[in-house]
């Protein structure tokens, strides 16, 4: 084996930071947590071939939304993992989820993908509206009606009072 | 309002990244699968001279010969990124390369030849075409097409498909012929929605109308998964699940076709994966576990093969097939004659960190191309084939 490149120590060092953040966000998005582990190994995976030739100016924005094209895909994903799963050693027991978090992750279910992703990608990703509108390609506008629709929707869900009056987006750095 | 931080914070609390070598591992498993997503995978092919008796039969198979599985972590061989080739006929055809660097980002490269890939000149894209994701190159008539986003100049100037009702979609193939005018399947946006539009476009820019979109008894059906141009201009693809998930209930996997006439439903095909398609009717598909199928009905019932582990066929005709497998020994590319019953290799490559793509190019012709740049060709519907020229060296960014 090689000297380890520029790429691959990014990645490693990208790896040990934002894995954790994405499996996270990912399994809030997708409603399974073995789909955003696949998903986001497999983001990473990739970026090993197109990291070849240099590192993007901001790989962790580029493995973001690799990761989240790769969580869209999740049929094809789901073939993929099955097979990689056999590479990964069992990570043993996981905590049981607190009633509040199954809550909401069963509420986040049971909105429209458009408005699940939204949320998902500016509250627990923290991404800008701005960026998230790039990254999906959409208007700026349709990005916070999904977020403003998405909040009123997950309000109704849990039983809380909906806002009257749409929470401005929360700034990012 | 959800305590999304406390949220975020119990999601990651558990979560522990696994040694760094799985993706590597990863890696090279997507790399070898490079192929079969659009036109075919293939490597730095040795050329086998003298047929090999067939490896494919399903039990007691054995596999080809060749070095041990490596176990180390995949390494940069010095592979180069050239990836999928498209063509308008014999001689005219296009290449894609994907380049990153750390300033100003990840672009496409094209290269284009009009010999038949004896030679190439690269063709300069516009900075703007940030690569973004996987899209599928190809070409339609005089029209280049880059994923979503399409040249009518020989890649001089490009625009981008929007507008789509339920968001962003993805290119998945040209429809080459029998619509009028000529258009490309795409999905649209939405994770529990197959909602295929079919976008026509004319030549001031791109225009275009849903014509279909596909549901399930149960409800929307899930993601397309593939989708396979036919040699009659037909796309046979396949949509939906069969395990429950965030959309509801699953939804049976099913192949469709779908024709200038509109869209075709070939019923439910539980289980299988369309690997191969030819026509209106003559498809292959693979089991779980690696059985091979064909029907010559459009998928409404299916024979099973006495190959196995086949990962794409590609059909110079009904009975004349390229089949692709990758195990750890390398890649595979064999031949067969009478539909599938037996096959024998035709190339194999032990480094399967070489593997690169195939396209069908006429009913003699196939061409393969590898990451660092090899093209590789047969004029004789794959008995035989050549080195036929080298893809340029990519400029620097």
């Amino acid at each position: 084996m090689g000297v380890e490149g520029e790429p691959d120590r990014t990645l490693r060092e990208a790896w040990l930071r934002s894995y954790p953040a994405l499996v996270g966000a990912l399994t809030a998005l997708t409603g399974s947590r073995a789909e955003a582990e696949d998903a986001t190994q497999e983001a990473f995976a990739r970026a090993v071939t197109a990291w070849r030739s240099g590192v993007p100016d901001n790989p962790d924005a580029w493995l973001r939304t690799a990761a989240v094209n790769r969580a869209r895909s999740r049929f094809r994903r789901r073939r993929r993992g099955q097979e990689l799963s056999r590479l990964i050693p069992d990570p043993g027991p996981v905590p049981a989820p607190t009633p509040d978090r199954v809550d909401l992750l069963t509420a986040l279910r049971h909105l429209p993908s458009a408005q699940r992703e939204a949320l998902v990608l500016h509250h627990l990703l923290d991404m800008p509206v701005e960026e998230i509108s790039r990254d999906l390609r959409t208007p700026v506008g349709t990005v916070k009606a999904r977020l403003s629709r998405g909040r009123a929707a997950l309000a109704a869900l849990l039983g809380e009072e909906p806002s009257t009056v749409d929470r401005p987006e929360v700034p990012h750095a | 309002m959800p305590d999304w931080t406390a949220l975020r914070d119990e999601l990651v609390a558990d979560v522990r990244a696994p040694n760094f070598d799985v993706v590597l591992i990863q890696a090279r498993r997507i790399r070898r699968r490079r192929f079969a997503a659009a036109a075919g995978v293939v490597a730095t092919a040795v050329v086998v001279p003298v047929a090999i008796a067939v490896p494919l039969v399903r039990d007691g198979a054995s596999a080809p010969t060749g070095p041990p599985p490596t176990p180390s972590p995949v390494v940069d061989a010095g592979a180069g990124p050239w990836g999928s080739t498209t063509w308008t006929d014999p001689d005219h055809g296009w290449a894609l390369a994907m380049q990153c660097s750390n300033k100003p980002g990840c672009y496409p490269t094209l290269a284009r030849t009009s010999d038949g890939g004896r030679t190439w000149s690269l063709v300069a894209v516009p900075r703007e075409l940030a690569w973004k994701d996987n899209g599928p190159l190809f070409v339609d008539g005089s029209r280049l097409w880059l994923g979503l986003t399409t040249s009518a100049d020989d890649g001089q100037h490009w625009s981008e498909l929007g507008g789509f009702p339920g968001g962003t979609g993805s290119a998945v193939r040209p429809m080459a012929a029998g619509l009028t005018p000529k258009a490309i399947v795409v999905t649209g946006a939405g994770a529990c929605r197959a909602a295929l539009t079919l976008r026509s476009y004319k030549p001031t820019g791109p225009t275009g109308q849903r014509v279909a979109t596909v549901r399930s008894a149960e409800g929307d059906a899930g993601p397309i998964v593939d989708a396979v141009e036919g040699v009659d201009g037909s796309v046979a693809f396949t949509v939906g699940h069969s395990y429950p998930d965030a959309c509801g209930a699953p939804a049976p996997q099913t192949t469709y076709v779908i024709t200038g006439a509109g869209l075709v439903s070939s019923g439910v095909v539980p289980d299988l994966t369309l690997i191969g398609y030819y026509n209106l009717v003559q498809m292959w598909f693979r089991g779980p576990t690696g059985d091979i199928y064909s029907s010559g009905d459009a998928g409404r019932t299916r024979t099973r093969l006495p190959i196995h582990g086949v990962s794409q066929v590609l059909p110079f005709d009904s009975q004349r097939l390229l089949l692709t497998r990758t195990d750890d020994h390398g890649f595979h590319l064999y031949l067969s004659t009478d539909g599938g019953q037996t096959a024998h290799i035709v190339l194999t490559e032990p480094n399967v960190e070489a593997s690169g793509s195939i396209a069908m190019v006429s009913a003699t012709r196939a061409v393969l191309t590898t990451p660092d740049g090899h093209v590789r060709r047969t004029d004789d519907a794959g008995a035989t084939w050549q080195d036929v020229g080298h893809l340029p060296a990519l400029p620097p960014l």
